[in-house]
Parts: C-alpha cells; structure tokens; sequence
C-alpha cells in the first residue's frame, strides 16, 4: 500500500498576478521507500511539501497519507494527524531554544501527554541510533548545526510517524555535516522502516534517495531511479539538472 | 517532560523575552500594593482632615488599576505577536488549538502570579521607605510600617483577576487562520507601506490647530476648548504616525542626494518601514508619556503657589476691622503677642479704608459704595511686603483700580461719586494686590492723597497689616481668629483677616499630596512607555538579525553598524518623546493661563528630569541590544 498519494494536485496563489505554483502533480510513495524531490529554484518544491505538510490548502486535487485526506479533517484532527502521522525536518531547524535537546526532541510526545517512562524509552532509543545521546541536557545554542539537524531529525521520529518530511535538510550545513545527516536517514530509513519525503536541491543529499522526482515550473518533469551504485545515481542527478538549466553544484562532486 | 513542565520551562529559560513583560507587571502590583498600604494605614485613616487624601489615593489605585489592565493586555499582545514563529513549530508538531490556548494562558497566570509575588514582596520591603516619604510628602508625622492585611489581599485579588481575565483575553489574541502564515511570520518581506495624502494634511491640520488653540487659550475659553483639542491632538498624532511621518521620509526617499549618500539609504529605507510598522506603538508611548509629563508639570507648577501666596496676600497677616468694637482692639493686640511669643521681626501699619458712597458707573453692576485707598497707603503697604514699588504718582482725580488678587477686574469703567458728581476714570489696575480680595469682597479704587483727604465717607474701615521676612513661620498665628488661616469678609462679622503661614501651609500639603500621587502615576505611564519600546525591540529581534546579517554580507565596518543601529533606536527612542514634549508645551501654555506667574521653570525641569531618564533608558537598551545583536552576526 501506498504510504502518500498526491493525486492531480494543483495550487495557485492568489494575489496581483494569480500564480500557479503547482499543475496536475501527479505520484505516490511507498512504504519504506526514501524519495528526493529537486528542481530550479521556485519550480514548486516548498510549495509541495507544504500542501503535503498539511501547513497550506491546495487549489484543486487530492492527497492521502495512509489512505486519509489531511485536507477534509477540522482543525483539532489535523493537529492530531500531524502530531500522530507526520514528522517534519527544516532546513532552520526550527528546534525552540528554550528547550534543551531532549526536551526537544520529546515534544511531540509531550503534547500527547505520553507517560515520562515512555518518552523516556524512545529518547534513549532514538538518540542512540542518531548519536546524540552525549548532548541531550545541553542547550540548542550551544550545539553545532549537524547536531541541531540530528535533533530535529530525531524529534521526527521519535513518534514513529507514516512519513517523514524534510525541506533542504542539509542546506544550512557544510559538507561534514550534511553526510551525516543524510546517512542518518539512511539508516533510520533502513532500519526502522520511515518513508521519507525529500526536498533539496543538493544533488549530493540526493543521491542518498531511492528515487528523484524533478519537477520544473510546476509540473512533474521527470523521476529518476538509484539503482545499486550511488556515485552512478549522484552523476545521473547532475545531467538531470544541467538538462532542467537550474543551478546545479559542480563543486558537491569534491564531496564524494 | 510533562505539558506543565514544557509550560514551565518554556516560561522561566526564556527570561530575556519574558523580562519586561514580568518586571512591569510586578512594578504595577508594587506601587497598587504600596498605595493600598497608604490608604489603609490607621494613622492615616484617624486623620480626618485628610479624607481628601484618602480620597485622592482611592482615585488613583483605580487610575493605576485601570492603566495596569490596559498596559499588560497590550504588552501580552505585542510579546505574543513575537511568538508566531514558536507556535508555528509547535502547531507543526500537531499541538492542537486547545492545547495552545491552555499554554497561554498557564503562562501567563504563571507570570502574573509571579508578579503578584515579587510586587508584593518588594513592597514588603520597601514599604517602610514609601510611607516615610508619603507621609513627609503629604505633610503628615512619620509614620510606622503598619502591615495592613486589606492590603494584600486587596492586591492579590485585584491582580489575580486581572491576570486571569488578561490570559482569558490572550486566548482570543492568538488567532491562527493559516499555519503557514504562522510559519512564515517575520520571514517574509515586507510589502510597501502606503499612505493616503489626504490623512496626512489632516493629521497637519489637526496638530497645528490644536497647538494654536492651546497656545492662545485664556482663562474664559480654556474649559470649552480643552476637550476638543485633546481629541484633536490624539487623532491628529495617530495620523501623524501612521500617515504623515511615512509619507515625510517617502519625500527623503525620492532625493537621492540626500538618500543615496553612505549609511542614509539604509537608514532612511528602514525607517520608513519601522515608523509604518510601530506606529501604533509610536502613538501609544506619545500618548502615555504626554499623560505622564503633563500630570508631574502640572503639579509641579503648583510650586509657584508660594510666591502665589506672598502676592495674594501681601501682608502676612492681614486684618481688616469692620467696626470700631473694642473685639478688634483685642485681637490685634493677641496677633501681636502671638508674634511677639514666636521671636518674630514684623512691622505693622494701618491704614484707613474708605468707603465712599457711588452714584452710578459704567459696571453692569454699579455698587452703593466703593472703598478706596490713598496712593501714599497704598505705596506704604508694599514697601512693606518688601516689593521694588515704581508706580507713577497719583494727582488730582486720577485713580487706579485697586487690584484684590491674581487676576484683575474689567478696566475702564467710571465711577460717579454722589459728593458732588465727581467723575472718577479707573483705565489701568494696580500693579500690585493692594487688599486681598478675600478681605474685602468687592472692587475698590487707588486714589490720588489730594483727592483721599477730600472725599468723605459712609464709613471708614481700618487695615492693620503685619509683615514679617519668613511667611511659613506666620502659619498658625490667631488659630482661634481665623479658620484654615482665612476668615472671610462678611456682612455681620466685626472682622475680616488672613493668616498667609497657614494659608500656605494648607494649600502646600493639599499640593504635596498630590503630587506624591502624580509623581507615582507619572513614573508608572513613564516606565510602562519604555517597556512598550523593550517589548517592541525584541519582537523585531529577529527580523533584525537577519538584516543586518545580510548588510553585514555586503560589508559593514562594526562602526557604521553600531551607528546604524544607534540612531535607528534613538529615532524609536526619541520621536515619541519629542513629540510627547511638544504636546506638553503647548498644553502647559494653555495651563500658564491659569496661573497669574510663569510656570516656566518648573515646566522646564520637570521636562528636563524625564528626559534625562529617557537617555539613561536608551544607553542602557542600546548597551544591550548592540551585544544581542553582534552575538550572531560575528
Ligand atoms: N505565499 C506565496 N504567495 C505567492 N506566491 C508564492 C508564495 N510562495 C511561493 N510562491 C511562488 O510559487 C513559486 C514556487 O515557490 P516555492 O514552492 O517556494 O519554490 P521552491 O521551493 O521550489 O524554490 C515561486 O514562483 C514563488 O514565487
Ligand atoms: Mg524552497
């Protein structure tokens, strides 16, 4: 079964000019699969991963995840949706700084006033799994951006959600940084089974997808598939964006 | 981590942010709890003469109560409105409505009962300080710490409402009708503020037609013009911040010469924004600060009131004696040894008043009889009272209209004696008050010795004044004579007299008390207008960063940077004050016109005195941000 379908999915901001920042998006996701979404700057992808993020309305079309449309839920059962089904990673990170690290990464399972031994259970988990466990009574200030990202991951999934959503994980990262995150979702993707859902435009965090999904001006372009070799998949992703004439980052190759 | 203790934390780690919020809220419930402890201490109470004061005090704990509901609503909307970006993450992560609501409103009961506590505790400790200086201030003996029961649970409970009613309203303030709004909140640009041309010429218009109505105000039309011109000026500087200001610094915009030259293009670009965006923020602190500055000057004026005194009455005891009873043989005899029993240099003089029978006159009102005093008496008493008399010889039937108090009555008017249909034309007022009005109850006439030896009288009254060099020392003198230092003229009465010491004396702690009151209430709009400007900073905080963060990118030396910021905070710091100023001003000329002497001074260093603490404000703020802000940018 598929873990999201985005069915004839389209979106228009209205304003001056309405604009149409999505046309006929058409896919779906499986479970356990770990999917990248790129394209040129403002062909779409925020806007996607927003309407599947549940944070914005589409214009017309469809989406299921795990079978149930977000979009049709009031508002007190799209909270509990988000909090049960989704996970979400920025590239801001958006952890609060007034929390520590472990306070932060139980959140969601503190506003569903889950029992203290538990949360305590899947921290200790979680945490060990990404390598954070050394960090977790410090503050967000005074940890690095690799490990604010490994946080805001783990908060992700400490409450096993149906699917993961990143937008541009490693793009406040450096190169060090950003490959550790990237197979941290590997193995998170791996072992504990998450379907993930990623937008980025860094064909290096690309390459470590199952599978690429271009879209360009709005419209689906193309989907590309891994296959067994990554350095092959990471030179595919490179043709793939020098052929959409969006920027593309030769320099990522250094990295691999 | 339980939702109490995420509350709780999410509270008490981040103070910075919370800190205005909760340190205004606990001086609020410092100075209400400090006023009740006045208001019921015993020994006030027992004192009947100062009911007045206690109703004073009353009037102003509902003031502060008031004020307080307004001002914590207001700072619990603009610090909630710099929270967008967290409740965006925290909605993300599926916290439902409820569960947001419930998280505002612990937080701030969590606050308010924090302020309650620490208001209260500090005036613990501060109380006996407050009562010594209260109870100096209101002119009454030290008095003890007294801890008053009805006053702490008279605080507790009135704040404790308050701050459940607040935290019931901040539930609605939260309004979220798109999560990405929340999301994006502070990230996205900021569209270009518009302005209407037309608002912006009324807003002139307003403001300059008040300040000329305020300016020429006199004591007949100042009650009817007070009104309108306060609502004219707070409608007017509304506009003028959301409208005309904008649309200035749109003019500076479009010369390039001034506009493209170094630092200006960054500055002036963001000030148009900021005035845009603060202007309600503006409008408040110029508001709150007029309300401030205006409530302190006018008390403060008051300070003119003894000098007011030494020219109403210009003998510090004066006795005027109806009849020739032997009572007021007695009494002048009793004053005299009451000065005599205090060591008190005086002189005295007497001099006769006449009272001289009138035909008609040119007055709506002609009287039977006007009293008159000859020129030479009439120099005599005010070499007396110590004033540099240089007023021109009377001759002949020239008289001058004998002046009884501040203000003077209508000049030009012709009196026509019955003894022989002389004609007396009074054009000018004395300079000087020749016999307190209080006294005497009715106008008179300076006349001319020539003239004064020639008239005869219905009657003749005898003045007695008595001088001395220290007003204050006179207070009390013939307690039994006079009541609150002043027995008024009156028909029947052999007597009529004035005791300027107590008169003074009254008056002052009648004044003292108020001020106390003001000055307390001053403090409170003052400091209440510099956390609106903290809570403001800090909202902005992070929009900020990323500003200058990016004009940092560009190339910024870490001096054109601290000159940037210094004089963008001292715009937000001093345009609200400045006008604030200007308000007042006019407002006090339009208050000068009340008072008989210049209020000047005093309206000088009050002004003066705030605004020194607002530039201790600012370094302190500007101290502080500065470091807030380079924390990231290095
Ligand atoms: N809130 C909005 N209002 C209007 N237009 C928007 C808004 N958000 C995005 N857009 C437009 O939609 C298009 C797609 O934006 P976005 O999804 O952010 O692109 P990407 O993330 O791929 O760079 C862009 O042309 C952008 O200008
Ligand atoms: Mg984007």
């Amino acid at each position: 079964m598929s873990i999201l379908e985005v069915r004839h999915l389209e979106k228009i901001y209205e304003g001056k000019v309405a604009h149409k920042a999505l046309d006929n998006i058409n896919f779906s996701i499986e479970k356990g699969e770990f999917v990248g979404i790129m394209g040129p700057s403002g062909s779409g992808k925020t806007t996607l991963l927003n309407l599947i993020a549940t944070i914005d309305r589409p214009t017309a079309g469809e989406i299921f995840i795990n079978g149930k449309n977000p979009h049709v839920l009031n508002r007190k059962e799209t909270a509990l949706f988000r909090r049960h089904e989704l996970g979400f990673v920025f590239q801001h990170f958006n952890l609060l700084d007034t929390l520590t690290v472990e306070e932060n990464i139980v959140l969601p399972l503190t506003l569903d006033g889950e029992s203290v031994k538990e949360m305590d259970k899947k921290l200790q988990y979680v945490t060990k799994k990404l390598g954070i466990d050394s960090i977790l009574k410090k503050r967000t200030y005074e940890i690095s951006g690799g490990q604010m990202q490994r946080t805001a991951i783990a908060r992700s999934i400490i409450h096993s959600p149906s699917l993961i959503l990143a937008d541009e994980p490693t793009g406040n990262l450096d190169s060090k940084a950003s490959k550790d995150v990237m197979e941290t979702f590997t193995a998170i993707n791996k072992e504990e089974k998450a379907t993930a859902l990623m937008v980025t435009h860094d064909p290096f965090a690309a390459s470590y997808c199952h599978r690429v999904i271009f879209i360009k001006d709005g419209k689906l372009y193309n989907e590309i598939y891994r296959g067994e070799n990554r350095q092959a998949f990471f030179q595919k992703i490179m043709d793939m964006l020098a052929l959409l004439g969006g920027e593309s980052r030769d320099l990522s190759a250094v990295r691999l | 981590m339980t939702f109490p203790q995420f509350v709780y934390r999410n509270v008490v780690r981040n103070k910075r942010t919370y800190a205005a919020y909760f340190l205004s809220s606990a001086f609020s419930v410092l100075i209400f709890f400090v006023y009740a402890l006045f208001i019921f201490h015993p020994d006030i109470k027992q004192g009947v003469t100062k009911t007045a004061a206690i109703q004073l005090m009353t009037a102003a704990e509902v003031i502060m109560y008031v004020f307080s509901f307004l001002f914590v609503l207001y700072s619990v909307s603009t610090f909630l409105k710099s929270r967008k970006r967290e409740f965006g993450i925290l909605m993300m992560h599926g916290m439902t409505r409820n569960q947001l609501n419930l998280m505002v409103f612990l937080e701030n009961m969590l606050i308010g009962i924090g302020a309650i506590v620490v208001g209260i505790g500090l005036g613990l400790i501060t109380g006996k300080l407050f009562l010594m200086i209260g109870a100096k201030m209101i002119g009454i003996g030290p008095l003890r710490f007294y801890f008053s029961e009805k006053a702490l649970l008279l605080t507790t409970f009135a704040f404790i409402i308050l701050f459940f009613c607040i935290s019931l309203f901040t539930t609605a303030l939260v309004r979220v009708n798109k999560l990405i709004d929340l999301f994006q909140a502070g990230e996205k640009p900021k569209t270009e503020p518009k302005v209407s041309p037309f608002l912006s010429l009324l807003s002139a218009v307003l403001l300059i037609a008040s300040y000329y109505l305020a300016a020429t105000a006199t004591l007949q039309t100042l009650i009817i013009r007070m009104l309108p011109v306060i609502a004219m000026t707070i409608v007017g500087t509304y506009f003028f911040y959301t409208q005309l200001s904008v649309f200035i610094t749109k003019l500076l915009q479009k010369n390039r010469g001034l506009f493209w030259r170094k630092t200006n293009m960054i500055t002036i670009s963001s000030l148009r924004y900021r005035l845009k965006d603060n202007a309600r923020m503006f409008f408040m602190v110029t508001i709150v600060s007029t309300v401030a500055f205006c409530a302190v000057g006018t008390l403060a004026s008051m300070n003119v009131m003894n000098r007011q005194v030494k020219q109403d009455f210009p003998a510090e005891i004066s006795y005027l004696a109806n009849d020739d009873q032997p009572v007021n043989q007695q009494n002048l005899v009793q004053i005299e040894t009451e000065l005599k029993e205090r060591k008190l240099e005086y002189t005295s003089h007497q001099i006769p008043i006449k009272y001289i029978a009138v035909a008609s006159s040119t007055d709506r009102f002609t009287p039977k009889e006007i009293p008159v005093v000859s020129f030479s008496d009439y120099e005599k008493i005010m070499t007396s009272a110590g004033n540099a008399f240089k007023e021109k010889r009377l001759a002949g039937k020239e008289v001058l209209g004998m002046r009884t108090g501040s203000f003077s009555n209508p000049e030009g008017v012709t009196y026509t004696l019955k003894q022989d249909h002389i004609k007396l034309r009074q054009n000018k007022m004395s300079k000087n008050t020749v016999l307190p009005m209080q006294l005497i109850f009715s106008e008179g006439l300076v006349i001319s010795d020539e003239l004064f030896e020639k008239v005869t009288p219905e009657n003749t009254k005898i003045y007695t004044g008595f001088y001395t060099s220290d007003l204050k020392k006179t207070s009390g003198i013939g307690e039994n004579l006079v009541e609150h230092g002043m027995k008024f003229y009156s028909d029947k009465g052999p007597y009529s007299m004035s005791v300027s010491g107590t008169i003074y004396e009254n008056q002052m702690s009648m004044y003292k008390m108020m001020l106390f009151v003001a000055l307390l209430i001053g403090a409170v709009f003052f400091i209440a207008a510099g956390s609106f400007l903290y809570f403001r900073l800090y909202a902005d905080l992070d929009y900020d960063r990323r500003h200058y963060l990016t004009i940092t990118k560009v190339g910024l030396t870490n001096q054109e940077l601290n000159k940037i910021v210094t004089r963008q905070l001292s715009l937000l710091f001093f345009v609200p004050i400045l006008v604030a100023f200007l308000h007042s001003v006019f407002a006090f000329m339009a208050l000068q016109s009340l008072f008989s002497l210049s209020i000047a001074k005093e309206i000088v260093i009050v002004l003066a005195s705030f605004l020194i603490a607002q530039f201790i404000y600012f370094f302190l703020i500007r101290f502080r941000y500065l470091r807030n802000l380079k924390k990231t940018l290095v």
